[in-house]
């Protein structure tokens, strides 16, 4: 056994120490349950070890199997995700601090802007949420083409609605403290405002919310089936 | 059983033995086969990839245990392994079904 685990131990180099620690010590308790397994069923320790040693399969083929499927890329992905979600929510709460402390222009077109930048957010920091859960979306691919795309699109975009609504809050501020000749040319005023706000943000949205779900989509993994499929069958004796 | 035939299944077959509670790895294939009444019998080779390719999908944990002595990475299903779990029941059934109505109709 002690044989069989040097061995895996020079072929899981590729693994990194921790990795190779980790790997190892599953393998060991693996082997040593095994061959408890066939001691409890009255075979003696020696003849135990060398039956289980025998089905365990090849070391190069199972530290193949590891290396492939080891997770670090993934976890780098599942990090970036989470910063870009991070990302999202740090962008709203200044985003609410920024309105709270200054309330920008007195324009009708105010609250939609508000509602707008609210919601935008909102979007943007439940996109990531649900990406994983949506078959339209779905994890990240399997490359880092399309992990530095998400995550470096996606954090761009959530920082664009700052810009925005920075701009957009003194929108219409000239006029905040203009005399007008009469009532009707207030709620002439108004009225432009608020159409101006209304409509500009709708589109915006959608542009944003379209943006977003494209960057998302386009990363996306593809199919259900992860693209390194299993090495199925690899030491196994159903092989 | 064919390898070929398992090929694509067994995170699949992993993750529906872990929703019976956290297992190690050896457990974890003394439950397929037993479950399966033998017909699952899978290698090392195959179950600890697939837990370790699931465990970087966020599908399932891990953490170490101190057993009789022994050191164990015992392994246990995340929300998100739950939530594909049941996707991949359904997809199962679908699959299942399509097969059955097509080798029923070829007979």
């Amino acid at each position: 056994m002690e044989r069989l685990l040097a061995e895996l131990s020079r072929e899981l180099e590729p693994l990194g120490r921790r990795g190779r620690r980790r790997a190892l010590a599953e393998a060991r308790d693996h082997l040593l349950s095994a061959i408890e397994d066939e001691v409890a069923r009255g075979a003696t320790w020696a003849d135990a070890e060398q039956r289980v040693t025998a089905r365990f399969g090849e070391p190069a083929l199972i530290a193949e199997s590891l290396v492939l499927a080891r997770p670090r890329s993934r976890k780098i992905a599942r990090i970036g995700g989470r910063c870009a979600v991070a990302l999202a929510i740090a962008a709203a709460a200044l985003i609410a601090v920024r309105l709270g402390l200054d309330r920008g222009s007195t324009s009708a077109g105010t609250t939609a802007h508000r509602t707008f930048a609210i919601t935008l957010v909102l979007l943007l920091a439940g996109l990531p949420l649900v990406a994983n859960r949506r078959r339209v979306f779905g994890p990240v691919g399997d490359s880092r083409a399309a992990r530095l795309v998400r995550i470096g699109a996606y954090g761009a975009l959530c920082v664009l609605p700052l810009v925005v609504i920075d701009l957009s809050r003194f929108a219409g501020a000239r006029f905040d403290r203009h005399t007008f000749a009469n009532a009707a040319d207030k709620a002439q005023w108004q009225a432009e405002r608020v159409h101006a706000a209304v409509s500009g943000s709708i589109v915006l949205f959608v542009l944003m919310a379209a943006y977003a779900g494209g960057i998302l989509w386009i990363t996306s993994r593809r199919s259900p089936i992860p693209i390194r499929t299993p090495r199925t069958g690899v030491g196994s004796r159903s092989r | 059983m064919h390898a070929e035939a398992l090929r694509g299944h067994i995170d699949t077959m992993v993750l529906a033995a872990l929703r019976t509670g956290p297992a190690h790895g050896y457990a974890l294939v003394r439950q397929l086969a037993e479950q399966s009444d033998g017909v699952f019998t899978l290698g090392e080779g195959t179950v600890y990839p697939a837990l370790h390719r699931l465990e970087g999908d966020g599908l399932v944990n891990s953490r170490w245990t101190q057993e009789a002595g022994r050191k164990r990475r015992v392994y246990h299903l995340t929300a998100a392994g739950e939530a594909s779990l049941a996707e991949r029941r359904g997809d199962w059934r679908v699959f299942a079904g399509g097969m059955n109505a097509l080798l029923e109709g070829a007979s």
